[in-house]
């Protein structure tokens, strides 16, 4: 095929620009989470507030300990806060990288060219997996450089471990939203379907934690495949991780059996 | 049928229907575009026309039937290396400078010739370095244009193109058509106006409600058309004898004035006229329009 990477290299140019001020948007963020921290440190009515929570709750918001390093990371960010900020990115990025060029009536001219449906979908995922990237690295940044001033010293193996589980985690929810929008077309059902089973499945997987018959059904939610707390604690999750990448293959790939078939829109 | 069937075409549709959902595209169509010529595409707004066009560039894939771009079936990706495409309304991304438009629209067949370019964007004086959110409608298409015509493609599909181009853009256009055909490329047009086709086509083919009605030769068409001339006589006299002694479809006598709308020859009009003392002449060509206005309602017999 002509020119291999060729719309992975110009939605980079066209792109670079907002993927800047998410970045420093991101960074902002974490700073101010990471500065909080020395004021709470060791407070020790903190964790008895956590400990007053009614037990099913508890799990929305992260591990017991929030005022140790990894339980204030963790639940400040980690469990919940800073993949849902980053996920905005991701199912936006992903439901406009073909769907909302549909929408904007520039694919058809996109794909006059030399170039299969094939090729151009699996280059504007990469697109979308290299955006969540750099956010993903960026977002763990402030965290290690302030680790002195903040007493937020944990260790690096914690960071990185979350951080790639965290990023796995929202290839899956990024690209659902881009193979629902691209299979019909619309980026609003892509958002849609995507947003509301994220929300849906956070409480699924959180509530899961302490209601019985909830648990098994546990298994069915990436959130609990991401597991931050656990990836805080113990390092490398490969087995959660391998089925992050594997919802997010089966995803893109129904997604693109779509694309092919389908009729595109005048 | 016209003369114009040659072996090799730029776009060959064999008995192409398009379905989608409960909506109708086009139903069987087939229809040879050959290389060196343009074929005109006229039928109203919704007549499948785009659909046509579409399907060539395998946006919308066939029900049944083929699409064969020098002999490259339009489901294989390598087909549109011979086609570029200038769809009537041309958006594109605002935040963009035209160069870099160009770029993104013609990365995936190996770039494009940056000279040609500005050889084009010169000739319809157009300020490639700006962002094209700032252009207007008309300089926005001038974008389309050298897109279209700046590779040297063996197949232009140009749908409704001259919509919203100002007149001198539209001699433009018709210039760099012709051109584009002199080098043996074979183009489409299409339009829901005769008019915008009259000067250009060779040929034309009919749509109307996904069905091709007819594909006529335009110079024989306009033989077809019917015509009218106007006679003044020296009396009323003489105008209300000639009129009732020429054969024609339609004869209106006002005063002096004599007006015969007439199909084919106008001899004997001529020789009958003779008889009179005629004071003066003239004449109007036959309209296509009518001829197609026929097609489009579904009476016209060829």
């Amino acid at each position: 095929m002509n020119g291999g990477w060729t719309f992975f290299a110009s939605d980079m140019r066209l792109r670079m620009r907002s993927l800047l001020w998410w970045c420093l948007g991101i960074v902002a963020l974490v700073v101010l989470v990471d500065a909080f921290y020395p004021s709470i440190a060791g407070d020790p009515a903190l964790d008895q507030m956590m400990a007053e929570l009614p037990e099913a709750l508890r799990p929305l918001i992260g591990p017991d300990d929030i005022t140790s390093p990894v339980g204030y990371l963790a639940s400040q960010l980690y469990v919940f806060f800073l993949p849902t900020v980053i996920l905005v990115f991701g199912i936006g990025r992903g439901t406009s990288a073909i769907a909302g060029e549909e929408e904007d009536h520039t694919l058809d001219l996109l794909l006059a060219q030399p170039v299969s449906r094939t090729s151009l979908y699996v280059q504007k995922v990469f697109g979308v997996i290299f955006g969540i990237a750099v956010l993903c690295i960026v977002s763990a940044l402030p965290t290690l450089v302030l680790a002195g001033p903040t007493g937020l010293d944990i260790p690096l193996d914690a960071l990185v471990s979350v951080t790639v589980q965290m990023f796995a985690f929202l290839l899956v929810f990024s690209l659902l939203a881009m193979s629902v929008a691209t299979a019909v077309g619309r980026k609003g059902v892509g958002i849609a379907v995507s947003a509301g089973l994220a929300f849906g499945t956070f409480l699924i997987d959180g509530l899961g934690q302490s209601i019985d018959w909830l648990e098994p059904v546990r298994d069915l939610t990436p959130w609990r495949w991401y597991d931050a707390t656990t990836a805080m604690n113990e390092g490398f999750l490969p087995g959660s991780l391998a089925v992050l990448i594997a919802l997010s293959v089966i995803v893109t790939t129904v997604g693109l059996l779509a694309f092919r078939r389908r009729n595109l829109r005048a | 049928m016209t003369s114009a069937e040659v072996a090799e075409g730029a776009l060959s549709v064999d008995r192409l229907t398009v379905t989608y959902g409960k909506a109708r595209g086009i139903d069987g169509i087939t229809l040879e575009v050959p290389s060196g010529q343009i074929t005109g595409l006229l039928g109203p707004n919704g007549a499948g026309k785009t659909t046509l066009l579409r399907a060539a560039l395998d946006l919308v894939h066939p029900t049944s039937g083929s699409v064969r771009i020098s002999g490259v079936d339009s489901t294989d990706p390598r087909a549109r290396e011979q086609i570029t495409y200038l769809p009537g309304d041309l958006l594109l991304p605002g935040r963009l400078t035209g160069w870099s438009v160009l770029r993104r629209y013609s990365a995936a067949r190996g770039g494009i010739d940056d000279e040609r370019v500005g050889e084009l964007a010169e000739r319809l004086d157009l300020d490639l370095s700006r962002p094209v959110g700032q252009l207007s409608k008309g300089n926005r298409q001038k974008i389309g244009l050298i897109l279209a015509f700046a590779p040297g493609a063996t197949l232009l599909l140009l749908d409704e193109p001259t919509s919203g181009l100002d007149p001198l853009l539209q001699r433009e256009f018709a210039a760099l058509v012709r051109e584009s055909v002199s080098r043996g490329a074979g183009v489409l047009l299409s339009s829901h106006v005769l008019s915008e086709l009259e000067g250009l086509a060779d040929r034309v083919a009919v749509l109307r409600d996904g069905f091709l009605v007819a594909v006529e030769n335009i110079a024989e068409l306009r033989a077809r058309a019917a015509a009218t001339v106007r006679l003044r006589f020296n009396s009323e006299k003489d105008a209300v004898r000639f009129a009732s002694s020429v054969v024609a479809e339609h004869i209106d006598q006002q005063g002096d004035w004599v007006s015969v709308t007439f199909t084919g020859d106008v001899d004997p009009i001529i020789k009958t006229a003779a008889g009179f003392p005629v004071a003066s002449i003239e004449s109007t060509a036959g309209e296509l329009d009518d001829v197609f206005l026929g097609f489009y309602t579904g009476q016209a017999g060829s």
